[in-house]
């Protein structure tokens, strides 16, 4: 029941675009249709489903203070935190790189959907982002730390694709020549921020 | 009429090609389609949408909307005569003070839109449409009637270039521009727009019905009332539904009377003008949302305890089921597309209503969202359509063409990748631990900069933090949760990492207190606080008096907010504020509790305004100040035992 | 050779032409988070012009050396360990600074510029072109948040470097700061505003389709 309550907040409430502006970079460059807008959010939401459980038990098991205990009590008081953002960066990296060869290797219909969406993704600031989120919001379980990844890459994939429906939608719109593509996208997004707010501080 | 026919062909050649105001042409023709059905056919904007005539499109809509002008214009005399003591004045003339007091704000509408849409037309060489109408008059009718002039035009200004010109003009919106312009007032300006006084025209209108308002008026709308219950139940506020229904109570002028609005909504039906498959779906989505929330109903939710069709007459929601959500232009285009479209509106505009704490009202904002997503609903209801085809072709034999890539790796990698992670971990490790001891002195006496502030102590130039510190410290100690002291000597409490020490359960945990002898000469008691903000940890220190409950300093800090919002909390600004505050009300720890300006607190207790902008940062220091603080009420009982004495 | 026209155009090109922010579309998620007052603003673009300068040094070093394949991961982890390494020094021997620093160093890091420009100038250009390209973009990027936060503190909260710039009497007369420009959806709309005027007078940079 908690697990939903979170799957829930972490889609709508803590939402990684309109929330924490994470990830807005290939947001916005990407969003121009909405099969690759599509593409592109359930690579994302693969990645996080993927690397915060892994990235979880890193901070377990080997990261925080007194994690490495398991090793032997002599290692109970180091602390290797400090390495955090990098390990992260690191995990993330391979982790594309290893799932963009086992894709290759057992499903190759679903790598030539997904394309080149999947080595753009180690590059995604929503998903290190998100690693980081969890790592404060200390879950109990890699079960707990999985619905939240599931619940954000679902969260920003609704964001850009129903961005991309709407650059779609204006495709034949007389919008003034300066502002054609990027500016018009920009303005869009802030439209949708504002009426995102409306979910900002429900506390479930 | 012919008269007037023949000038205009007079004046016709001067503002064409060629003619002395051939710059102007736009503006006559605006004139000229208004008063004449042009003997042209456009050729471009929304035209292509939708074939209907548009001029006829939009007086039906303006005629649709006449009902809620009138019962607007009365309703505001009606509550503003009331709230000066005179509620028995004639009807007559709290009509004519509500439409004296709506005529400025439909002239600013109009003139602002109107305006910018000349101006676009002039730049664009385009013809103008006449899309503004309409929104124009649902400018007023939904902007609370107090609000300042100058913002209801910012906002319009706003919302005409961002949410309409840059578009393409009529017909290519996206998002609905008069609820673009309440939104921007209402995230723009929320002092002047939220709160019990935005609804009720107090002062005169051009001299008109000028009075004192009465002591204890209050010009809370229902949902406004609702929002601030404290109670178990909704017993204690009268709502009456019947005045609901036909709409003298305070609100926006257009919104409250579901008579008018109903009235509206025939006409639009019956002229086919408005979709009934997103009326439909959006009172029957609010309905269901307000079953759901009856079910799960507790005083915590407050609006979750209304009867879920009572619901429907109060706040924007009828207003915008019929006026906002039908706008054929933001909503979805294909049937089904209707029906998800509404009833999610619905849905969620209740559920803002009923789970937001931030907004009483969530018709708008749930319009908005939805017309976010509109597209994408259409597009996938295309979608599915054509898949269904497609699968349909298949059979007979036709195929997909097939697209494919290619990729290669190689060893070399993972002996570089392993070699770059050990060489770059050995580095930072080494780095880490010859810093270590002097990254952990700056630390320490951090902290003690952290804890001197809370009594509002600054160590002076010339001395160390760790002297001073001494000097004011008098005795550290860790207390249990029954007040006994457990603990003491120099260090105890200074060694608690607060991060860890949060984290642990247990009944036996034993809570540091910092003693202290401050510059006034007496002793203050300071508790160390860990908490969570937006991006980051937040933590603090706040001082009590020898009473146990009047906080003489507090001291905030954070790893990770927002600069110039969260991280406010830090300021002097902020934390100053607490001086003086009560934790204790009637002997009861209330804690103090960190508000968003404009609203009540929850707790009884003492309240301290919110920073603007960062709400989810400034709950966090409530939350942090009241589950840090809780445990250490049986000693802080004590001292006040003491002090008595 | 110094400053050869090559690298002339790697220097001031991402002042205008190539603005990081207004044309290669890097940079948008701090822009938004930083920009709500000028002072952060001008530290961050402060720290990015350092930052950028040097990633892109080192890695253009590193060039020839690189897998193709893990380029990515090398790259980040690189400048997390320079970032690291600057924030830890920091940290023990000037503590003040490191705590102004501290919330904007996983913004640096994460930051699609440094990425960016490592990918398409370090990891294919000399140390000295890779330098002065780092300097260039960072300072086009900054140059962008000096301009968002001017607007956004001046009528969000009236004040200019936390001096009150709208005098009192414009308050007492009714005036209000706007409470929407300090919230992300209002920076994205300047940013919108700056792309507008911006392609406004380059107009070889308008786009062809929506």
């Amino acid at each position: 029941m908690e697990e939903l309550n979170l799957f829930v907040k972490s889609i709508f409430i803590d939402n990684m675009i309109f929330a924490y502006f994470l990830g807005m970079c290939s947001y916005i460059a990407v969003s121009k249709n909405v099969k690759t807008a599509f593409g592109l959010g359930i690579a994302v939401t693969f990645m996080l489903v993927v690397t915060i459980p892994l990235n979880y038990m890193l901070d377990k098991y080997v990261l925080q203070e007194g994690a490495l205990s398991w090793l032997g009590d002599s290692f109970k008081d180091v602390d290797l935190s400090f390495l955090s953002l990098i390990m992260f960066i690191a995990v993330i990296a391979s982790a594309t790189q290893l799932v963009e060869m086992a894709v290759e290797k057992f499903s190759p219909s679903l790598y030539n959907q997904l394309g080149i969406f999947l080595p753009l993704i180690a590059v995604n600031c929503a998903i290190l982002g998100g690693a980081l989120f969890m790592q404060q919001k200390d879950f109990g379980s890699a079960l707990t730390a999985t619905v939240y990844g599931a619940g954000s890459g679902i969260g920003w994939l609704l964001a850009i694709v129903g961005i991309a429906a709407i650059r779609e939608k204006i495709a034949y719109s007389d919008i003034p020549k300066p502002l054609k593509g990027l500016g018009i996208t920009f303005i869009i997004t802030g439209l949708m921020g504002i009426a995102f707010m409306s979910f900002l501080g429900i506390k479930l | 009429m012919k008269a007037l026919r023949k000038l205009l062909d007079k004046w016709k050649p001067a503002f064409h090609e060629g003619g002395k105001l051939a710059k102007l042409q736009s503006v006559y023709e605006g004139f000229e389609t208004f008063l004449f059905t042009p003997n042209t056919t456009s050729k471009s904007g929304s035209h292509i949408h939708d074939n209907n005539d548009m001029k006829r499109t939009m007086s039906t809509v303006i005629v649709a909307l006449i009902p809620c002008l009138l019962f607007a214009m009365y309703n505001t005399g009606l509550q503003h005569y009331i709230a000066i003591g005179q509620p028995d004045t004639g009807w007559f003339t709290m009509f004519i003070f509500g439409l004296l007091a709506m005529l400025p704000v439909i002239v600013v509408s109009y003139v602002v839109g109107l305006g910018i849409e000349f101006i676009s037309a002039q730049i664009h060489h385009k013809e103008i449409q006449e899309g503004f109408l309409v929104t124009g008059i649902l400018i007023p009718l939904i902007v609370p009637i107090n609000t300042p002039l100058w913002m209801t035009a910012v906002a319009t200004a706003f919302a005409v270039i961002f949410a309409k010109e840059v578009f393409g003009g009529t017909g290519m919106n996206i998002f609905n521009v008069a609820l673009i312009t309440r939104a921007f007032l209402f995230f723009s300006y929320p002092a002047e727009m939220s709160g019990d006084n935005a609804f009720v025209k107090l002062d005169s209108a051009f001299g008109f019905g000028a009075g004192t308002v009465a002591d204890g008026f209050s010009g809370a709308t229902p949902l406004g009332q609702v929002a601030t219950n404290v109670g178990p139940n909704l017993d204690g506020l009268n709502l009456d539904t019947w005045q609901a229904f036909v709409g003298t109570i305070p609100g926006s002028p257009g919104e409250t009377s579901m008579i008018a609005i109903l009235l509206g909504a025939a006409l639009l039906l019956i002229t086919g003008i408005a979709s009934w498959r997103v009326m439909t779906s959006v009172f029957a989505g609010g309905i269901v949302m307000g079953l759901i929330a009856n079910a799960f109903a507790t005083p915590t939710y407050p609006a979750s305890m209304l009867d879920p069709l009572a619901q429907l007459c109060y706040g924007g929601f009828a207003f915008a089921a019929v006026f906002m959500a039908t706008d054929p232009v933001t909503g979805a285009r294909t049937h089904i597309g209707q029906y998800i479209y509404g009833f999610l509106i619905g849905v969620i505009a209740i559920l803002i209503r009923v789970y937001n704490g931030g907004y009483p009202e969530g018709a708008m904002l749930a319009v908005l969202l939805m017309n976010a997503f509109a597209p994408l609903i259409d597009h996938c209801v295309v979608n599915a359509n054509i898949k269904r085809r497609m699968r349909r072709l298949k059979t007979n034999g036709y195929q997909e063409e097939d697209t494919t890539m290619n990729k290669n790796s190689n060893i070399y990698q993972i002996v570089y990748s392993s070699i770059l992670v050990i060489a770059v971990g050995a580095i930072l490790a080494l780095v880490y631990m010859a810093l270590k001891d002097r990254q952990n002195m700056n630390i320490a006496d951090d902290s003690r900069k952290q804890i001197l502030s809370s009594i509002r102590v600054t160590a002076p130039e010339g001395t160390t933090i760790e002297d001073t510190f001494n000097k004011y410290i008098t005795d550290e100690l860790l207390v249990d949760e029954s007040g006994k002291v457990v603990q003491q000597g120099k260090g105890v409490a200074f060694g608690v990492n607060m991060k860890k020490f949060v984290k642990e359960k247990g009944k036996d945990k034993k809570y540091p207190v910092f003693v202290a002898k401050a510059n006034d000469g007496t002793t203050k008691y300071i508790l160390p606080m860990y908490g969570a903000g937006l991006w980051g940890p937040i933590w603090g220190y706040v001082s009590v008096n020898e009473d146990g409950s009047t906080i003489y300093g507090a001291n905030f800090s954070h790893q990770g907010e927002t600069p110039g919002l969260g991280a406010r909390i830090a300021e002097p600004e902020f934390q100053d504020k607490f001086q003086g505050k009560e934790l204790y009300k009637n002997n009861e720890f209330k804690s103090v509790e960190v508000v968003k300006k404009g609203q009540k607190g929850t707790t009884g207790g003492d309240c301290i305004d919110a920073i603007s902008g960062a709400t989810i940062t400034s709950r966090g220091v409530s939350t942090m100040m009241q589950d840090c603080l809780a445990p250490y009420d049986a000693f802080l009982k004590s001292l006040r035992s003491e002090t008595a004495k | 050779m110094l400053l050869s026209k090559k690298n002339k155009e790697a220097l001031f090109n991402p002042l205008s032409k190539d603005n990081p922010v207004l044309v290669q579309v890097l940079g948008i998620c701090s822009t938004l988070a930083v920009t709500v007052s000028l002072k952060p603003a001008i530290v961050m673009g402060i720290s990015v012009i350092a930052v950028l300068a040097f990633a892109n040094v080192i890695i253009s070093f590193m060039r020839k050396t690189i897998p193709p394949t893990i380029r990515i991961i090398v790259q980040l982890v690189v400048v997390a360990a320079l970032v690291i390494i600057v924030q830890q020094v920091l940290t023990a021997y000037s503590y003040d600074v490191s705590k102004q620093l501290s919330v904007f160093i996983g913004l640096i890091i994460t930051n699609c510029i440094l990425m960016g420009r490592l990918e398409a100038f370090a990891l294919n250009n000399r140390p000295w072109p890779a330098f002065l390209d780092g300097i260039g973009n960072g300072l086009g990027y900054a140059i962008i948040l000096v301009i968002v936060a001017f607007f956004r503190e001046l009528l969000g909260s009236g004040t200019l470097l936390d001096y009150q710039v709208i005098p009192q009497s414009f308050y007492d007369a009714g005036y209000a700061n706007n409470g929407l420009m300090i919230l992300p959806p209002m920076a994205l709309i300047v940013v919108a505003c700056i792309v507008w005027f911006h392609r406004s007078r380059n107009k070889d940079l308008q786009e062809e389709n929506n």
